[in-house]
């Protein structure tokens, strides 16, 4: 292994590793904080437009935090490897934490906004138009040129300060950024499985593949395109 | 098999190799773009941005363009900040050479016929070769293919020469090929980016001499806002000289993979198979036959089978330049890091000692900044009767962090430690390296593969670093950047953060 493919697994594997943890939670009887398929709602085979009207706020927020961790976390590694490079060894594992709740407050406040507007879609007197006409802007934004800046953003990573509360803010600024050109590239990503009840998990491993796909793509000029990652599958290629 | 020679001892300022590299430059030059073997096909296939190039008068929007095919796979194809830098530059200058000889064979020449290269280091060959100083062929006919306007030199003009302060050879004694961009040595041919294109970080070999190079004959002047053609990874291509120095530094590969023979290429598969094996364009060449060659890094180090050779690979040294009191070490000195075996030295993990407190614009003649070290390291150095921090076999570098500009021309040296009364040109001790600026402008932009960040540089200061005396300075050390040119605000360059690194065993 090469130094830096090194340096890359040391952040990757532990992220990984917690990420699965993440999707264990998720399969297992934690599952059933997203997925209704525990309700008996034969009639609508497809959409079921209760679920989350039946659950608390407090679990819908377990779920969305369970859901970012296990689909995004893998692809923080980049930024969590700037925060460490960049900090000084005594700071480093506050820089991540700082990192990482920069991150997730910006993801926690577009989780509500989610987790809302799949609820109107789910409970509105027409779900299926509704649903339909929620998934037709995220494919508009999928093909925007804003996706692209947004995706653009995501690489590279600015100087951050290194003493005292500039370098605590700093971190968690960054955090709070990449969070940002995050939510901006993959809210509508990230929302689709919440519009389904039923097939969410797979929808969810769906989503985490293309939104992890994304993120190897160069930065190009925003522009209205269709914008296929093929470099992961290149990549996949490549190695069989 | 073709023998690349020393442009300088080829016997005359116009000998054979030179006189045919300008026939076959002309002979391509007079190809239309949308041709594989044309010139600015060629320059394209390194870099091409079409609004300076029509500018500059190299690019008609009314002629017919290269099919979308064609640009899809050959143009903008350069690899840079990563570890194909070296393997990539070896095929394009190879395909070129083919190009350029079956050219010069379809005009009469020698089938033979090798790209000659520049060795700006060795005594008085650095100056511009005079076939490229000259607009006149050596019959006093203008139009010399060799010669363009747009290359101004470190002072800007006109007087193109590579100042011998400037540039040095400390990549060679780096004992690896591939390194990290964490802060340590990024090795001699450049780090591994993984899944990425290209990083924020040049290797060794590429940050110097081979940027130094581009931005000092390329220059910068008044009426030129995009510097000298050299000077712009857009446009560097299409100035003749390119070539010449493209082979010195393959040339440089060469030298550093047989002093000592323990300098090895990277084994690892990614390397080996290309950037394809990570999802990226595959390595590909137009040949003078209308084929095209695809290469991997894996096939094109071996120098034999690729069918030339070089009339000197031996170990460098750089001679003091003439006239001045300080000398730079010279390159056959080993540093710490070149006595670890090979094995051990990959086990390194890489520290921040100290940061600056905040961005550095640089602008003007004397730009001054100050690196406040570590709380840790200034107990280290204090704790030492000499007041210095122990290295041991650790390495120690200066890195200028997310470096911004709109031009490429801008270059600088860094001192590290330098009295704030000292003249910089007395104390070439205190000299930790030379930045240029190449390829500075495109990372800025948002669009382009660094996301607008900028570029980091990684100078080593190992040697630099006891004298520093870091425990009996207050735990800041003072650095100074002194541009080769002044640097006007207009090119907007700054340095998000100065650092200090130190790369140890794990």
């Amino acid at each position: 292994m090469t130094p830096a493919a090194r340096e890359r697994a040391r952040v990757r594997i532990p992220l990984g590793l917690v990420s699965a943890c993440a999707w264990a939670a998720l399969i297992g009887p934690g599952g059933n904080l997203l997925h209704a398929e525990h309700h008996a709602h034969h009639a609508h085979a497809r959409l079921d437009p209760t679920p989350l009207a039946d659950l608390p706020w407090g679990t819908l927020a377990l779920g969305w935090a369970l859901m970012l961790v296990a689909m995004m976390l893998p692809v923080l590694a980049a930024p969590v490897r700037h925060v460490r490079d960049r900090s000084f060894a005594s700071r480093r594992g506050r820089a991540t934490a700082e990192l990482l709740v920069g991150y997730c407050a910006v993801w926690m406040l577009a989780g509500v906004a989610s987790i809302a507007a799949a609820h109107a879609a789910q409970t509105s007197p027409e779900p299926l138009l509704a649903t339909g006409l929620v998934a037709a802007l995220v494919i508009v934004w999928q093909v925007s040129p804003l996706k692209q800046v947004c995706l653009n953003r995501l690489h590279g990573h600015p100087p951050l300060a290194a003493f005292g509360i500039a370098a605590d803010l700093h971190a968690a600024r960054l955090g709070a950024a990449h969070g940002l050109w995050c939510v901006g590239s993959c809210w509508g990503l990230m929302l689709l499985p919440m519009l389904f009840a039923s097939g969410h998990l797979p929808m969810m491993a769906l989503v985490s593949a293309w939104i992890w796909a994304e993120q190897l793509e160069r930065p190009a000029r925003p522009r209205w395109a269709l914008r296929i990652p093929l470099k992961a599958a290149r990549i996949v290629v490549a190695r069989t | 098999m073709p023998v690349r020679r020393n442009v300088w001892e080829l016997g005359s300022d116009w000998a054979d190799p030179i006189l045919w590299y300008a026939r076959g430059v002309a002979a391509l030059q007079a190809r239309p773009i949308r041709e594989p073997t044309s010139w600015r096909f060629y320059a394209a296939i390194h870099g091409i941005h079409p609004e300076i190039w029509q500018q500059l008068g190299y690019l008609d929007l009314s002629e017919p363009a290269p099919s979308r095919d064609l640009i899809r796979r050959f143009w903008q194809q350069c690899q840079h900040g990563s570890w194909y830098f070296l393997p990539w530059h070896r095929g394009y200058t190879l395909a070129f050479e083919a190009t350029v000889r079956a050219a010069v064979v379809q005009l009469g020449g020698p089938a033979d016929w090798a790209l000659p290269y520049w060795n700006y280091f060795k005594t008085g060959q650095n100056g511009l070769p005079p076939a490229f100083a000259s607009a006149d062929w050596p019959d006093g006919q203008g139009n010399n293919p060799l010669f363009v306007p747009q290359r101004y030199g470190p002072s800007g003009d006109g007087n193109v020469f590579i100042p011998l302060e400037a540039v040095n050879l400390d990549a060679l004694s780096d004992p690896d090929f591939t390194g990290v961009d964490s802060g340590g040595s990024p090795g001699f041919g450049g780090v591994d980016t993984g899944f990425s294109h290209g990083g924020q970080v040049h290797g060794r070999l590429e940050t110097q001499p081979h940027d130094w190079v581009h931005g000092l004959v390329g220059g910068a002047s008044e009426d030129a806002p995009f510097g000298g053609l050299m000077s712009n990874p857009d446009t560097a291509g299409l100035d003749p000289i390119f070539w010449l120095h493209h082979a010195n530094i393959d040339r440089l590969w060469q030298v550093w993979r047989e002093n000592p023979a323990t300098h090895l290429d990277p084994t690892d598969p990614r390397w080996l198979d290309g950037p394809a094996a990570v999802g990226e364009r595959e390595l590909a060449m137009p040949m003078p036959d209308g084929t095209t060659w695809t290469f991997t890094p894996g096939q094109v180090t071996n120098l034999v089978s690729l069918g030339y050779s070089y009339d000197d690979v031996s170990p460098q040294t750089l001679e003091a330049a003439p006239g001045r009191g300080g000398q730079r070490l010279a390159a056959t000195v080993r540093s710490p890091a070149a006595e670890r075996p090979t094995a051990m030295a990959a086990r390194r993990s890489t520290h921040l000692i100290g940061a600056s407190r905040g961005a550095v614009p640089v602008i003007g003649a004397d730009v001054r900044a100050s690196v406040e070290l570590s709380a840790e390291t200034r107990q280290r150095a204090s704790a030492t009767l000499l007041g210095s921090d122990p290295l041991g076999h650790d390495r120690v570098f200066v890195n200028l962090e997310n470096v911004r500009g709109s031009s490429d021309a801008a270059a600088f040296r860094v001192y590290v430690g330098l009295p704030a009364s000292a003249r910089p040109d007395e104390h070439p001790e205190y000299l930790a390296g030379n930045i240029a600026l190449f390829g500075v402008r495109k990372a800025s932009l948002p669009t382009e593969e660094h996301g607008g960040v900028g570029l980091t540089f990684v100078l080593e200061i190992t040697k630099l670093w006891p004298t520093l005396h870091v425990g009996a300075g207050g735990g800041q050390l003072d650095v100074r950047l002194v541009p080769v040119k002044p640097i006007d605000a207009r090119a907007q360059v700054s340095i998000g953060r100065i650092s200090i690194t130190r790369q140890g065993s794990e």
